[in-house]
């Protein structure tokens, strides 16, 4: 039986739809600021949504062990990566360079940062969470690995 | 929880695989259950038995307490 898991295609969308809103970043900071927001609205919405989907068929396929070791995956992940995401937001030298790069980005001078940039870091910074926590979600999966898949 | 998975499954010449496929887990389940690292719930714990075509209390030992 072939899982949902072992196609690729599976996670393109949300990929593309991630690549193509950070490559039209400057073009959105030119149209109308709704416009703007209601895009942004729609391709978060949209990531999220195809992520439960997809994780929501690959559960099906699971059985009690793998469900467990995914319940740990998700609360120990979790909730490393909120502490890895708050330690990286920490005011650093690279957090400065990042927000440098953001007015940049959304402002075509580097001038002051306007709402945009303010709501634009604000979208980074929970793609940042989100990320972290995937990673977490990785790592804790690996360690649930190990701590089962050894002999007794 | 103890086991005698091993030892039942030896005695049949299953492997792990096999055996995984007979209760309808993963082998990696099988040898998480097998090796004590994982309880299995009662409704999985009935589907091992039933494949050894034994009683749940011959495949699962409980572990005395000190």
């Amino acid at each position: 039986m072939r899982r949902t898991s072992d196609s690729p295609l599976w996670f393109a969308p949300p990929i593309v739809v991630i690549v193509v809103f950070f490559a039209s970043l400057r073009w959105l900071a030119d149209l109308d600021e709704t416009v703007t927001l209601s895009i942004t609205a729609a391709a978060s919405i949209f990531v999220v949504a195809w992520a439960r989907l997809v994780a929501a068929r690959m559960e099906r396929a699971l059985d009690e062990v793998e469900l467990a070791g995914q319940r740990f995956a998700q609360t120990k992940g979790a909730a490393a990566g909120g502490f890895v995401t708050i330690l990286l937001l920490l005011p650093t030298p690279l957090v400065d360079w990042v927000t440098d790069k953001l007015i940049l980005m959304t402002t075509s001078s580097g001038e002051s940062p306007d709402r945009e940039t303010v709501y634009v870091g604000m979208v980074l910074g929970m793609a940042l969470l989100m990320v972290m926590q995937a990673l977490g979600t990785v790592v804790a999966n690996a360690v649930w690995n190990r701590r089962i898949g050894g002999t007794a | 929880m103890k086991n005698r998975i091993r030892v039942l499954r030896a005695e049949r010449g299953w492997s792990q695989a096999e055996l995984a496929e007979r209760v309808q887990v993963s082998r990696n389940s099988i040898n998480a259950v097998e090796n004590g690292k994982f309880d299995p719930s009662l409704p999985l714990a009935f589907r091992i038995a039933d494949a050894f075509e034994l009683k749940i209390e011959d495949v699962f030992l409980k572990e005395e307490r000190p």
